[in-house]
């Protein structure tokens, strides 16, 4: 196990290091080679279905407790959720990367500084890893804020005056949520002398009730959930497959990583508490879903339903803390399959505009002639998003339906509607801006030229989405709440 | 827990001493040899170093090396400080001879040849980084007034270097507001003397290991009046608001080598001299603790916000200086030993990262001509190494892992929780994030976007010296943020041998 996870961990850091020393051109094969060997590592990780901590060293002056046993890692059900969305969805994105970052881009034509792209690209897979498997909250919070630099550098990557501003919004805006962890680090260590998970429960439950708000501010504010959510339409400036890969499998699933990592620390959290967590969730998904109808950027829209997507993931987990099982397991299952089915939508979207070299909504029309895979894509990635059985989506949001009808009293059934409701909408919404896009008469004539790996890779992952809850299921199953 | 130290004779402290004045001496005598100056600079730097690197090494075996019958000393903490400042000065000079040539080129200053300049510069930068060492090793509490006050008067002329009216502006401000603010200093240390004196009897009264045994019986109005004299003296030599308005005038006015040291081990021997005098009160005293946080607290908020309104990006990385102090001064003053390990792990820090951006900020002027951040952009294409190291030193400060910068604040916060001064966390906490939109928007502004018209394109990377003095510091700062670990004993030896307002006194142990 070591090996293996020095390898998930090392391999892209390495890789990374690579990239910096060799030229723009061979930094893209560095970049797939690395990610597949972590994402192959990271495959067997969740293969094997162990459960082990190991610590190996910690900060001496901190006193006893964190003498010895702060760094290390962790190996559970949800570490290896996470370890496959960040690595699965990172090979696939360096992948599509290969053909998108470069001159034959219409959006961004881009001939340098591929390096640089997939330097932080890689060290963004690295972190997202050092997260998913951190045994404590300090390594979790020097891994947290890894990514919130590598998103930085990334949505910073065309240097021009919108995206250098996007940049420092998310930077700022994350770095601000960043200081609550830190506050409730600080203060968990030295009411309990230990940055464990579990070191929650050590606490009074007015305190720890308090203390989880500190982590739940900061895990808004990663996962872009109101009222920190508006730095994440403002980072589509970013390039798309970075997008893609900040909103299914990075950064904002950082967010919501920390809090199903504290909650199944085996303590339990005050209903108050809880309460707030599945308030927020769902003012979150209303207001996203609100912002739909006002879109007429095809990435904004899909930042939006990020937005949404993971209020879905956040109000699972505080069903879950309520009393349902099912509901965090459904939670936990999201992040993988929201992963997949957002990644396919933004690398749809990501061949549009690199054919059209726009992402106006209004300026589009009928291209599903000219690009039938991305056409193909999107429907499939809106219809899992939505929840269309069997596509992934649906499991994981049946999963959490059926715990919010375990609840007493009528909070299920309530939620239960709100739900269907939101998804419903989700779909007709997508459906329609679907259509705009790929039917009815083309705007243009221009030939379309889509580089081979690009639509590649979109086929794989359109298999893959179909195919992930076969994997996923299992490994969520094994997720003991409460 | 204080740790047994064996007293050992030794060369080492007073060669420390002698080493860098004779080369600044010998600078001035073969001024006719133009090819000495860069090579004995360069020579005394590192034999510096070589020594400081033998004398930590043996205070980490727990001796302590005394010379000139005590008059100086190496204890762990010295050793500490004493390795900060001499490898800093090496980098520095190893920075210099390019750089400097290239300046003094350029600035064409009234009544003087360049081999003069040069001569001036290097003669005043050994006796520089002379009294810097000799300020750290000093035993006796009047003469470490006299290597402070030595200290500004030998960077006083390397401060108005450029000598047109901003930088004779600044030499003036700089030698005035330090000599009046130092005086205070005096004071203090005359009136520690003088009730140490009566105790101990004759000279022992000057020296400061034995004045230790002795500051639990002075009378609580001379301890006020002591310590609040050591603190505006030595606080107005270490930038602490309110006594800082030096500081940004003379760090940006300075030759940027200059600014690195005054920025980067100068406020810290400031600080230690404070260390030194103040904390001998820390046990029998509390409250002087308390206000050596409250004005930590203060220079931490107010430099940050100052530096948030600065367009110069030399008055910046000053003013973001003045801030970082009081980070230092947080953790000193919260009086615990965990709040001393943080606050010296940050004097660490701060000196890595504030002197690589220095150094990499005169990279930029050095290739660009340019110091105004609003006329500055897109440099990074043409100094990638640069570029680099302004990023690295930027986000080190900033605190943000796996930095050095993280590992010390993240120390200084929960030393500041476990004291219960939960006030100043909180304010630790937000200002870090004042300090990394102050340096983050800067390295942006600096290396991102599109060059200005103003910037000549054939502008280059700088010189291979530069680069090198800059990559080894962006390498420790890499280094000591991802194995803290490493500096773990010679800090903890050197925390542990400052006093804690928990130090239980020979007073109170004999009441016991």
């Amino acid at each position: 196990m070591h090996a293996m996870v020095a390898a998930v961990i090392g391999v892209p850091i390495a890789g990374a290091v690579l990239c910096l020393a060799v030229r723009d051109k061979a930094s893209k094969y560095i970049a797939v080679l690395a990610t597949a060997v972590a994402a192959a590592y990271a495959s067997a990780i969740a293969a094997a279905q162990s459960k082990v901590t190991v610590v190996f060293g910690g900060l001496p002056w901190l006193g006893e407790g964190a003498a010895k046993a702060l760094f290390g890692y962790q190996v559970d059900p949800l570490a290896s959720i996470m370890l496959l969305a960040a690595t699965i969805i990172g090979l696939v994105t360096a992948i599509y990367s290969f053909g998108y970052v470069s001159v034959g881009n219409r959006e961004h034509s881009t001939s340098s500084g591929q390096a640089r792209y997939f330097f932080w690209l890689m060290l963004f897979v690295a972190s997202m890893c050092g997260i998913a498997l951190s045994p404590n909250l300090l390594q979790l919070l020097i891994f947290w804020e890894m990514t919130t630099l590598c998103s930085w550098a990334l949505i910073s990557f065309y240097d021009n005056e919108e995206s250098l501003k996007a940049g420092m919004k998310a930077l700022i805006m994350t770095s601000f949520g960043g200081l609550f962890f830190i506050g409730g680090l600080v203060w968990v260590f030295s009411a309990t002398k230990s940055m464990g998970f579990d070191a929650l429960a050590l606490m009074t439950p007015t305190a720890r009730a308090w203390a989880f708000v500190l982590f739940l501010i900061a895990a808004w504010a990663k996962s872009a959930q109101l009222p920190f959510h508006t730095w994440l339409p403002d980072a589509m400036a970013a390039p798309t497959p970075i997008s893609a890969y900040l909103h299914a499998a990075s950064m904002v699933k950082a967010g919501v990583f920390l809090v199903a990592r504290l909650l199944l620390a085996g303590w339990h959290l005050p209903y108050d508490a809880a309460l707030l967590l599945v308030v927020a969730a769902l003012v979150t998904m209303f207001s996203a879903l609100y912002f739909y109808f006002f879109q007429s950027d095809a990435k904004r829209l899909l930042a939006f339903s990020t937005i949404a997507q993971l209020g879905y993931i956040m109000l699972g987990l505080g069903i879950g803390s309520m009393g349902a099982d099912l509901a965090t397991r459904g939670a936990v299952l999201h992040i993988l399959m929201h992963a997949f089915a957002k990644t396919l939508l933004f690398l749809s979207i990501g061949v549009v505009a690199y054919t059209q070299g726009t992402r106006e909504l209004t300026k589009l029309s009928g291209l599903a002639a000219k690009a039938p895979v991305a056409a193909f894509g999107f429907f499939v990635g809106a219809f899992a998003l939505s929840g269309v059985p069997p596509l992934p989506c649906f499991w994981s949001k049946l999963y959490m339906l059926s715990g919010a009808l375990q609840l007493k009293g009528s909070f299920g059934p309530v939620i239960l509607v709100l739900v269907m409701l939101e998804s419903l909408a989700t779909f007709g919404w997508f459906l329609y801006v679907g259509q705009r896009i790929f039917y009815g008469k083309p705007a243009n004539e221009d030939p379309c030229g889509i580089p081979l790996s690009m639509n590649a890779i979109l086929i794989a992952l359109i298999l893959a989405t179909i195919l992930v809850p076969i994997a996923g299921i299992p490994i969520a199953a094994q997720i003991v709440g409460l | 827990m204080p740790t047994v130290q064996s007293d050992v004779h030794s060369l080492l402290p007073a060669l420390l001493v002698f080493v860098p004045t004779g080369a600044g001496i010998l600078i001035f005598l073969l001024r006719r040899l133009s090819w000495t100056r860069e090579a004995l600079a360069f020579l005394a730097s590192l034999f510096c170093l070589a020594i400081s690197i033998a004398a930590s090494i043996s205070t980490l075996k727990g001796q302590c090396l005394i010379a000139l019958g005590h008059q100086l000393i190496i204890d762990s903490l010295a050793a500490l400080l004493v390795l900060l400042v001499s490898a800093v000065s090496f980098l520095v000079v190893l920075y210099c001879p390019r750089y400097m040539r290239h300046l003094v080129r350029d600035a064409a200053i009234p009544h003087s040849t360049t081999e003069s300049r040069l001569t001036i510069f290097y003669g005043w930068l050994m006796l520089f980084i002379a009294t810097m060492l000799w300020a750290c090793l000093s035993n006796n509490i009047i003469m470490l007034y006299v290597a402070v006050e030595a200290s500004t008067i030998a960077s006083g002329l390397l401060v108005a270097f450029y000598w047109d009216r901003r930088a004779l502006e600044a030499g003036y401000k700089y030698l005035m507001l330090l000599t009046v603010g130092i005086t205070f200093a005096l004071f203090g240390c005359v009136l520690v003397y003088a009730t140490g004196s009566s105790v101990l009897g004759g000279s022992k009264g000057l020296l400061i290991s034995e004045l230790r045994k002795v500051a639990a019986s002075f009378p609580s109005t001379t301890v006020a009046l002591a310590s609040a004299f050591l603190i505006v003296g030595f606080g107005t030599k270490a930038g602490i608001a309110p006594f800082h308005p030096w500081l940004p005038d003379a760090h940006a006015e300075a030759p940027t080598p200059v600014s690195a040291l005054l920025s980067g081990v100068m406020l810290k021997v400031a600080v230690y001299a404070m260390i030194r005098t103040v904390t001998l009160f820390y046990p029998s005293f509390p409250p002087v603790a308390t206000f050596v946080l409250a004005l930590g607290v203060f220079t931490m908020i107010l430099g940050d916000l100052m530096a948030l309104a600065q367009d110069d990006l030399k008055r910046m990385l000053a003013y973001s200086s003045v801030s970082q102090m009081g980070y230092v001064l947080l953790g000193v003053g919260l009086g615990t030993s965990l709040g001393t390990y943080a606050g010296l792990f940050h004097v660490v820090n701060h000196a890595l990262a504030k002197s690589l951006l220095f150094l990499a900020a005169g990279a930029v002027m050095y290739s660009s001509g340019v110091r105004t951040l609003s006329e500055m952009g897109g440099l990074a294409k043409k100094m990638p190494v640069t570029s680099f190291c302004f990023f690295i030193g930027a986000l080190a400060l900033s605190g943000v892992p796996p930095l050095n910068g993280f590992q010390s604040k993240l120390a200084l916060f929960v030393a500041g929780a476990e004291a219960g001064a939960w006030w100043a966390v909180i304010l630790g906490i937000v200002t870090s994030l004042i300090t990394l939109v102050v340096l983050v928007r800067a390295a942006k502004n600096i290396f991102w976007g599109k060059m200005p018209e103003s910037i000549s394109v054939s502008t280059r990377e700088a010189p291979a010296s530069v680069c090198l003095a800059m990559l080894i510091l962006a390498v420790l700062c890499l280094a000591i943020g991802i194995y803290p670990q490493a500096i773990y004993s010679p800090l903890e030896k050197a925390a542990g041998s400052v006093q804690t307002i928990f130090t239980a006194t020979a007073d109170t142990v004999a009441k016991h």
